[in-house]
């Protein structure tokens, strides 16, 4: 299989002038092959859309990079190839698909906004949309197109939104927390549909969610962020049935399930570390249960069977 | 349109201005003594006081007061237009421009307008009027140094507050390039806020501008200006009291017609801020 798209070592810091204000992303490594999902779960605050907007190389100003993004076919991603490939070859969904769409133009002419860039002629572009909102699942195009933001549902914004993603079918889609503003039943469906179009079209896609089993549905590989680093990675099936890191573990324990009636969910105790302070030897170290005088030193991430684990308690 | 229309004061003004507007526009074949208007003097008329054959009386060059009063019409509509249109014009980029970029751009663009609003807006155009000379077009340059700042704030504010919104990182992110999202996402969003602050200016330029020639900076003589012609009249008030009078009535009704319909502007595109 051919590597997508790989980020090695990739660190944010946001400064102040010259100084240092936090370091949210600490070393993220992530590879994604062509046509396959790679999940990436954790906590609140832990770099998961931070990861996302330094691919999309989108980060604020203030914000400072370390570490290499490749992307197949246009080697490290710099802002100059950024501005061709953005949109077009990689792609990303939001979160919150009601406020993805300015209130005072109709879906019609900022889906026309978006085809505008990708070299497709103007004459085509209304038969393009219709055929793309038919593709996600929206036989009343017509009807959609001319229709203002606030006159549809959640569940239809986001269709609007993936359809405009995949205006020019893209190699790669990010989808940052795609279905957590939604309800269940139609961020379930929103996941089907995000699974059969890129059986279709083949896209790689990079999945962001706290939800571990949204996460585990549509995830070929599975990394697990803490504190701005990975901290467990491995295949989707290894990783949920057999997790090593005590991350993780507390993760999926706290999973509500319908057989499980009785008894509590497991809580990890505590919160995720500010990245305002400096993070000395493990960074979960305080909320861990495991954790001993082995672990004031910072892991590795190391290979244990199929997966990549950064532990000093685990394989030893 | 109806709401130009929409209670008895405003349609008052909308009449008011609808007069103002084809006086401006048809004023030479309206007026009674189109020639007088235009600057012809009859000196052995001057200083008629109001009545059947002169309306509105003579000034001191024997001309009809009436026919002078329709020709200064189209200077004060002409500036008000184009002191706002440019100022709004050259404020709008700058504050576009300063709104989405942020970072230092933004603080040069500000820290300027600051320089400017620091001074009376009068004030700064009376120092700029007396560094390009008197005269009409000088006025305009000298109303539009002192009007684009606020254009630029009320814009650079607003664009900063549209460009965080989600679907402008979005738009960025879907690949829109950032010209593209400021002239149709920003601008777009402030239209309204743009219109309204026009409106409201239109009659406080008039004013601007009559100061400007009452005090001899702005038209010269012979044309036909309400500022001017107060200032004509002034030594004459107690005596010749029609000159100096009509004229202001004529910038008294203009400025309040252009606030009216300001107001009904504002309530009309931004009914949260309504007058209950």
């Amino acid at each position: 299989m051919t590597t997508i798209l790989k980020v090695s070592d990739l660190q944010v810091d946001f400064m102040s002038g010259e100084k240092i204000l936090n370091s949210p992303l600490r070393g993220i490594n992530l590879e994604i092959e062509a046509g396959k999902t790679l999940g990436l779960v954790g906590e609140t605050g832990c770099g998961k859309t931070l990861t996302a907007s330094a691919i999309m190389g989108l980060l604020p100003t203030t914000a400072s990079q370390r570490g290499t993004i490749e992307f197949a076919g246009h080697g490290f991603l710099e802002a100059s190839v950024m501005g061709a490939i953005r949109g077009s070859e990689i792609a990303m969904i939001f979160q919150n698909p009601q406020s993805a769409f300015n209130p005072i133009f109709n879906i019609g002419a900022q889906l026309t906004m978006v085809a505008q860039r990708r070299n497709i002629e103007r004459g085509r572009i209304p038969e393009l949309l219709i055929d793309r909102l038919a593709s996600v699942g929206m036989s009343d195009a017509k009807r959609i197109l001319a229709s203002y933001p606030h006159e549809l549902s959640g569940g239809m914004l986001q269709r609007c939104m993936i359809a405009m993603a995949l205006i020019s079918t893209p190699k790669l889609l990010i989808a940052d927390e795609p279905t957590t503003a939604l309800d269940a039943t139609i961020g379930h469906q929103v996941l089907g549909l995000i699974r059969s179009l890129q059986q279709r079209q083949g896209f790689a896609m990079l999945f962001i969610s706290h939800d571990v089993s949204a996460v585990a549905k549509v995830s070929d590989v599975i990394s697990v962020v803490y504190a701005g680093r990975v901290v467990e990675s491995g295949p989707a099936y290894d990783l949920m049935n057999n997790p090593q890191h005590p991350y993780t573990r507390g993760l999926l324990g706290a999973i509500p399930s319908a057989q499980k009636r009785r008894g509590q969910l497991t809580a990890i105790p505590g919160s995720v570390p500010s990245s305002l302070k400096d993070i000395v030897g493990c960074s979960f170290a305080p909320r861990c249960a495991l954790a001993d005088s082995a672990c004031s030193k910072e892991p590795p991430l190391v290979h244990i069977n199929q997966q990549l684990i950064a532990c000093w308690k685990v394989g030893t | 349109m109806k709401f130009l229309f929409k209670d008895k004061l405003t349609s008052v003004a909308s009449l008011i201005l609808l007069l103002f507007v084809t006086l401006a526009i048809f004023g030479p074949w309206i007026a009674p003594f189109p020639k007088e208007g235009a600057g012809a003097s009859h000196v052995d008329n001057s200083y008629i006081g109001p009545g059947w054959h002169h309306l509105l009386g003579t000034d001191e060059l024997g001309r009809d007061l009436l026919s002078r009063i329709i020709y200064g019409a189209r200077p004060a509509l002409f500036i008000a237009l184009a002191v706002v249109g440019f100022a709004a014009i050259i404020g709008t980029l700058l504050g576009l421009i300063a709104g989405y970029r942020g970072g230092w751009i933004d603080n040069v663009i500000m820290r300027v307008s600051e320089l400017f609003l620091s001074f009376p807006s009068l004030l700064l155009s009376l120092v700029a009027v007396t560094f390009l000379g008197p005269g009409l077009v000088n006025a305009l340059i000298a109303l539009i140094i002192s009007w684009w700042p606020w254009y630029a704030r009320l814009i650079r504010v607003e664009a900063s507050i549209v460009k965080s919104k989600p679907y402008v990182e979005i738009s960025a992110a879907m690949g829109v390039p950032g010209r593209t999202i400021v002239l149709r996402h920003i601008l777009r969003n402030v239209t309204t806020p743009l219109i309204v602050q026009i409106a409201a200016d239109l009659g406080t330029v008039i004013l601007a501008a009559g100061s400007l020639a009452f005090i001899g900076l702005g038209s010269q003589p012979p044309s036909a200006d309400w500022g001017l012609m107060v200032a004509q009249g002034r030594n004459l008030i107690f005596d010749q009291w029609w000159i100096s009078t009509f004229s202001g009535l004529a910038i008294f009704l203009a400025v309040l017609a252009f606030n009216i319909l300001g107001d009904a502007l504002r309530d009309h595109f931004d009914p949260r801020i309504a007058r209950q």
